[in-house]
C-alpha cells in the first residue's frame, strides 16, 4: 500500500490536472485514513505543501468568498482537513458534558456534606437551617425555604413568592410533592414544594424556587433526596428532645437535695458529676432530721457510672432513709438496706456509710466500705475516723456482720464525708491520696460559723482542680453548739 | 447523474443517488448551494463534507436513495438544509449510531456524528426494515 504521502501525491494530482467533485471526494477520504492512521492536521499541512513544492504548482491567490476564481489546490486541502473538524467540535461537546458532570459532582458534594452536618447537631430548629443552607448549595440559583410545625403553613406562605398561593393549595389537599411553573410579571418562576412522610410522623415542608430556567432532573431528585433527608433529621431530632426531657425530669428527680442542718447543726454539700452530659451518677449523700436533735447522715457510692448506676442509688438512698426515719441504729440501718436490696440491684453492689450525729457531740457510725471520713477538730487538726467498718452492702457475701463505732466530739468539730472521686487521682497510690486529703483539710483554715458551705467549696476546688475524673459527692457537718 | 432542478422549486435541488456517481452529484449541488448562499469557504467545505457522509452512507446501506437540498432564509439568514431519505435497511437504534465509532467492522463508524457536529441541527428518523430519513441544516 501507497504511504500517505504517495497517495496524497497521486489524489492532489489528478485533482490539479482535472479539478471535480470526485478529487475533492478523494481528499475527504485522505483526510479520514490520515485520523484513522493517528496523523494530525500539521502532518497533512505539511504534507500537502511538500507534494505541492515537488510538483512545482504555482500558489494561488486566494481571498474569502474567491468568487469564481479556481483554487483546486486550497479546496483540496480543506477538503482534506474537514475530517478533523468534527473531534474538534466533538471535543466541545465533552467539555460542556465534563462541566455539567462537575456541576453534578458538586451538587452531589453539597448533599453528602449537608447531611453530614445535619447529624452533627440534635436540635431540629438548627438541622432544619441546615437543611435549607444545603438545599441552597445544591441548587445553585434557588431560593429555599423551609417551615415545620403548626404554623407551616403560613410560615412558608411568607417566605413564597406571593402567586404561590394556588399550587402551595395543592400541596395542602394531601400530596407530597408538588411542582409548579408558573409567568410571572418578571418572566416564568419554578416552584417545588415537598414534605416526605416518615414512620414517626409528618416532616417539615420544604421549598424552592427560581426564575428563569426550569430545574433540572437532577435538581429535583437531588430536591426529594433532601426533603426525605430533612424529615428523618428532624423527626429524629424531635424525638431526641422529646426522650432526653424525660431523660432529664427522671434524673433530676435523683438528685440530692441541699440538706437543711438542724439546731446546733450546721450542713454542707456537694455534688459534681464526673460527665457533663449526665447530671447524675451513682453517687449520692442524704441528710434529714431524725427525733431527739440528731440529724442521719449518709454518704454512698454504687459502682459503675451509668444510668443504670444513678437508678439503683436512687433504690438504695430511699431504702436507707426509709429504715433510717423509723429509728434503726446505724448497723440495723445497713442491715435492712442489705435484705431489701440484694434482690433489687442485681449484679451491683454500693459503699455506704450511715451515721447519726446529736447536737451534744455524740455520734454513732456504721461503715459498709466507703472511705473513713475526716475529723476536723476545733483548732483544726484533721484526722480519719476509723472504725465501725465492714464489707460494701449487697457484694453477694453471706449475711456479713455489720460493726458500728461511736464517738463524743467537741463543739467546733466538722465532719467531713465524701466519696473516692474527690481523691483518686490517675497515678497516685489511695495511700497517696488520702495523705492529701488529710494535708489539704488541715491546711485549710477552719471554717467559721455559718460559713461551711463556702469553706466546703474551696476545699472541694482545690482539691479537684480542672475537673474530676470521677463523681464526686461531699456532704460536712459542723457541731456549732447551741 | 440524476439531477432534476426543473421538476423542483428553484430553492430545491433533488438528487438521485446511486453508487459513487451519486455521491459526487450531491458534493457538487451542496456546494454550489452553500456558495450560492454566501457561506465561506471552511463552512462551505463543512456543509459539502457532511453532504457527502450522508450521501456515502445511502450508497453504501441503502443502495439508493435521494438527497434533497433547500435554500432557506429564516429572519434574513440563509440557511442550508438537507435531507437524504432512503428505503434501505434501516437503522435498529439512530440514537447509538449518531455517537463516534458506531460503524461497521471496516468503518471507522464517524460519518454520521461527523456530520451532526459540522451542521447546526441534525437527526436520524430510522426504524429497522424501514429505510432511513436524515434531516440536516446550517445557517450561513
Ligand atoms: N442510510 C443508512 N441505511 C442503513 N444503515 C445506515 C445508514 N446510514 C448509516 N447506517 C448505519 O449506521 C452506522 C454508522 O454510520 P456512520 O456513517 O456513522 O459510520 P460508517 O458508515 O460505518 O463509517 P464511516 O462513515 O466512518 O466510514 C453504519 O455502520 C450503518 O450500520
Ligand atoms: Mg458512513
Amino acid at each position: 500500500m501507497a504511504t500517505f504521502e504517495e497517495g496524497y501525491a497521486s489524489v492532489l494530482g489528478g485533482h490539479l490536472r482535472s479539478p471535480g467533485e470526485a478529487g475533492l471526494d478523494a481528499a475527504q477520504d485522505l483526510g479520514r485514513r490520515a485520523l484513522r492512521e493517528g496523523l494530525g492536521v500539521l502532518e497533512v499541512v505539511v504534507t500537502h505543501e511538500k507534494v505541492l513544492a515537488a510538483a512545482g504548482f504555482p500558489r494561488e491567490p486566494v481571498g474569502e468568498r474567491a468568487g469564481e476564481e479556481a483554487h483546486p489546490a486550497l479546496d483540496f486541502l480543506l477538503q482534506a482537513l474537514a475530517p478533523f473538524d468534527a473531534p474538534r467540535l466533538g471535543f466541545k461537546e465533552v467539555r460542556e458534558q465534563l462541566g455539567f458532570r462537575h456541576r453534578q459532582v458538586e451538587q452531589l458534594r453539597a448533599l453528602t456534606e449537608a447531611s453530614f452536618k445535619m447529624l452533627s447537631t440534635f436540635d431540629p430548629n438548627d438541622r432544619l437551617l441546615l437543611l435549607e443552607e444545603a438545599a441552597t448549595l445544591s441548587l445553585s440559583g434557588a431560593s429555599v425555604a423551609t417551615a415545620a410545625g403548626d404554623q407551616e403553613e403560613q410560615e412558608l406562605l411568607a417566605k413564597l413568592p406571593p402567586d404561590a398561593r394556588e399550587s402551595f393549595r395543592g400541596f395542602k389537599a394531601g400530596e407530597n410533592f408538588v411542582r409548579a411553573s408558573w409567568m410571572s410579571d418578571a418572566g416564568p418562576i419554578h416552584l417545588l414544594v415537598a414534605r416526605a412522610p416518615t414512620p414517626i410522623g409528618a416532616g417539615p415542608v420544604i421549598a424552592a424556587w427560581k426564575q428563569g430556567d426550569d430545574f433540572s432532573d437532577l435538581d429535583r431528585a437531588l430536591f426529594r433526596q433532601l426533603s426525605q433527608l430533612g424529615s428523618v433529621a428532624v423527626t429524629n431530632a424531635r424525638l431526641f428532645e422529646h426522650e432526653r426531657d424525660i431523660a432529664v425530669v427522671l434524673q433530676r428527680s435523683l438528685l440530692p437535695l441541699a440538706p437543711r442542718g438542724a439546731h446546733g447543726l450546721e450542713l454542707a454539700s456537694c455534688y459534681i458529676p464526673a460527665h457533663p452530659g449526665a447530671s447524675v451518677g451513682g453517687d449520692w449523700f442524704d441528710a434529714f432530721e431524725l427525733p431527739g436533735d440528731r440529724l442521719g447522715l449518709v454518704i454512698g457510692d454504687v459502682m459503675g457510672h451509668d444510668v443504670l448506676s444513678a437508678a439503683i442509688m436512687g433504690q438504695f438512698r430511699i431504702a436507707v432513709r426509709a429504715y433510717a426515719l423509723e429509728g434503726h441504729s446505724p448497723a440495723g440501718v445497713l442491715d435492712r438496706v442489705e435484705n431489701l436490696c440484694s434482690a433489687l440491684v442485681g449484679d451491683s453492689y454500693a459503699t455506704l456509710l450511715y451515721a447519726t450525729v446529736g447536737t451534744g457531740g455524740e455520734l454513732f457510725l456504721a461503715n459498709a466500705g466507703h472511705p473513713a471520713p475526716v475529723v476536723i477538730g476545733p483548732e483544726g487538726r484533721a484526722s480519719f475516723l476509723e472504725g465501725g467498718l465492714s464489707v460494701p452492702v449487697c457484694i453477694g457475701a453471706p449475711a456479713p456482720t455489720r460493726t458500728e463505732r461511736c464517738a463524743l466530739f467537741p463543739i467546733g468539730t466538722t465532719l467531713f464525708f465524701y466519696t473516692d472521686g474527690l481523691i483518686e487521682r490517675r497515678g497516685s497510690s489511695l495511700d497517696a491520696c488520702l495523705a492529701e486529703l488529710l494535708n489539704a483539710l488541715s491546711q485549710a483554715p477552719v471554717p467559721l460559723v455559718g460559713h461551711l458551705q463556702a469553706w466546703c467549696d474551696e476545699v472541694v476546688a482545690s482539691l479537684t482542680g480542672e475537673g474530676p475524673e470521677d463523681d464526686v459527692c461531699v456532704l460536712a457537718v459542723r457541731l456549732a453548739g447551741s | 447523474m440524476a439531477q432534476v432542478p426543473h421538476t423542483a422549486p428553484r430553492d430545491e435541488v433533488r438528487v438521485h443517488v446511486a453508487g459513487y456517481e451519486g455521491v459526487l452529484s450531491a458534493r457538487k449541488a451542496a456546494r454550489e448551494m452553500a456558495v450560492k448562499l454566501g457561506f465561506t469557504l471552511a463552512d462551505t467545505t463543512r456543509v459539502t463534507t457532511a453532504v457527502s457522509e450522508v450521501a456515502r452512507n445511502i450508497a453504501r446501506f441503502a443502495w439508493s436513495g435521494v438527497v434533497v437540498l433547500r435554500a432557506e432564509h429564516s429572519h434574513g439568514t440563509p440557511a442550508l438544509t438537507v435531507e437524504a431519505i432512503d428505503s434501505g435497511p434501516g437503522i435498529a437504534d439512530p440514537s447509538l449510531v449518531v455517537e463516534d465509532g458506531y460503524g461497521t467492522a471496516d468503518s471507522l463508524g464517524l460519518g454520521l456524528s461527523s456530520a451532526r457536529r459540522l451542521m447546526d441541527e441534525f437527526s436520524v428518523v430510522s426504524r429497522a426494515g424501514d429505510g432511513t430519513t436524515v434531516k440536516m441544516r446550517k445557517s450561513a
